[in-house]
């Protein structure tokens, strides 16, 4: 079963005809049947003695908490660690850890033969069975409704296409094979295509297995929550600046490390930045800012305050996240000093050519 | 010069005065050392200045000046068998606006005995008018063109 060949007329898969060959006896097992453990039983089984290497790990950790081993979850296990062996690395993968074996390792097959040797699927011979089942599948869905009788053609209103897709890795997690990258985006662009046609609604609960979970709000997740004095604190950076902000209801005053707006900001510029997000989300007169910030100079600083403040907004009543968002307001500038290079004077000045 | 792609151009901010693009980008090209704080004083004096002199409006000064100073077309050389002919070209926009406001300033530069805000005033009004250095540079610059016009049909 070629899937190059599905893009023009209709292909059967190849169906095995069981009944037409006589079954005398055991197939000799081939190489590949051969090669796999005889205990090779559900999807999920690890390197062998992962997993109990990974419980008496847990049961250890157990005892020096002083807590029960039944008791001691995943969750635990993390918090565990992270008290008896803190770290201040940054990166996450370098960090001591101990995960259960199902994080770790990649499903493995089941076995693909069957009881006499016979490869259970048809496209086993491709080496990427999952794969193409697949790409067949969506073809089919595809096929079938492009062909249905006219009038059952429309029925439904797609909310607009879908962005995110599953990643490629964890689509091969989820087939259990490699997946190229050229395979990947054939298959999105055929998932795409599908879920982008009009008589597609039935199809919505099988192509929900690819993709990826819609975040609604990325990571600043609604600082809300005013404090004690119903203030609410947000934290804004730019370019070696740092702001903090506390935004509490009242006239609209500004004050800059003590100082009023004016005087902290001579230049207008810099006091437009600190307002813009107010002006835009109308709130100009109705909140009491006060910032505090620190390093760099006039102009980063502005910009850390203006993130600040618009990130203090989108906890306040109302939806100003939408319009902060589509305003850019709530990007945090990435751009800072380039570093310099040996061999150069400057980040990207270089030195004068010479020939010899 | 970028090999790779072609640059987008960078967008400018108005100008927080007059809200002025080209204003702004003016001031860019007048700072030096990324000190904009002095450059913007520096042409909002000379704009408050044009005020003064001329009774008018300076925007409107402003504009007919540069406009007055943009040319249309260049020569740039080319080599022929041989020979290296100066070949007469037009210009994209952004290339003669940025020669315009390289001339004024220039000018304004060169100018001895004056602090930088009257010079630019100067340059200015006298390109308003059709006068000063910028707008002799890009007369020139035409009257290059339209010596060489022999060989316009060696444009690229």
């Amino acid at each position: 079963m070629r899937t190059d060949m599905l893009r023009g007329g209709c292909v059967q898969p190849i169906r095995r005809a069981t009944g037409l060959l006589p079954l005398s006896g055991r197939r000799p097992l081939s190489k590949a049947a051969s090669s796999e453990p005889s205990s090779a039983g559900s999807g999920e089984n690890w390197h062998p003695g992962e997993v109990q290497r990974w419980e008496f790990g847990r049961r250890k950790l157990a005892a020096m908490m002083g807590q029960e081993e039944v008791d001691f979850t995943e969750g635990e296990v993390e918090k565990a660690l992270r008290y008896l062996l803190p770290t201040r690395l940054r990166a996450r993968d370098a960090r001591p850890l101990m995960k259960h074996p199902s994080h770790v390792f990649n499903k493995r097959k089941e076995s693909a033969f069957d009881a006499s040797g016979r490869p259970l699927e048809a496209a086993f011979y491709t080496g990427f069975p999952a794969y193409h089942n697949l790409v067949y599948q969506v073809y089919q869905m595809t096929h079938h409704l492009n062909t249905l009788p006219p009038e059952q053609r429309e029925d439904r209103e797609e909310s607009g296409p879908t962005k995110f897709w599953v990643k490629r890795k964890v689509l091969a997690n989820i087939l259990a094979e490699e997946i190229s990258e050229f395979q990947y985006r054939d298959l999105v662009s055929r998932l795409a295509r599908l879920a982008g046609h009009p008589r597609a609604s039935a199809t919505t609960e099988f192509l929900d297995q690819f993709r990826r979970p819609h975040f609604s709000h990325s990571s600043s997740s609604k600082p809300a929550q005013p404090n004690t004095h119903g203030q609410i604190r947000s934290v804004g950076r730019r370019k070696s600046s740092v702001a903090v902000v506390h935004l509490g209801a009242g006239g609209g005053g500004v004050t800059v490390n003590s100082e009023p707006l004016l005087s902290y900001f001579p230049q207008v510029e810099h006091r437009q930045q600190v307002l813009f997000p107010l002006i835009l989300t109308e709130l100009l007169g109705g909140v009491a800012v006060d910032a505090q910030v620190r390093g760099g100079g006039k102009t980063g600083q502005a910009g850390a305050i203006r993130l600040a403040v618009s990130k203090a907004l989108t906890g306040l009543p109302g939806d100003h996240h939408s319009l902060l968002e589509e305003a850019g307001l709530l990007v945090r500038d990435p751009r800072a000093v380039e570093r310099k290079k040996p061999g150069q004077k400057k980040a990207r000045k270089k030195f004068a050519w010479v020939k010899r | 010069m970028s090999r790779r792609r072609r640059a987008e151009p960078r967008i400018v901010k108005p100008d927080p005065r007059y809200n002025n693009a080209e204003l702004a980008k003016f001031i860019n090209r007048v700072m030096l050392k990324g000190k904009k704080s002095t450059a913007q004083r520096l042409v909002y004096d000379a704009l408050e200045l044009v005020r003064t002199d001329m009774s008018q409006d300076p925007m409107a000064v402003f504009s007919t000046a540069l406009r007055n100073a943009t040319p249309l077309v260049e020569v740039r050389p080319r080599r022929v068998g041989g020979a290296t002919y100066q070949v007469p070209v037009e210009l994209r926009t952004s290339r003669s606006e940025a020669l315009a406001m390289r001339w004024i300033i220039r000018g304004a530069r060169a100018r001895n005995g004056m602090r930088m805000a009257r010079g630019l005033a100067n340059e200015f009004m006298d390109a308003a008018r059709g006068e000063g250095s910028a707008v002799r540079r890009k007369d020139e610059l035409h009257r290059m063109a339209e010596a060489n016009r022999a060989f316009v049909h060696y444009r690229r």
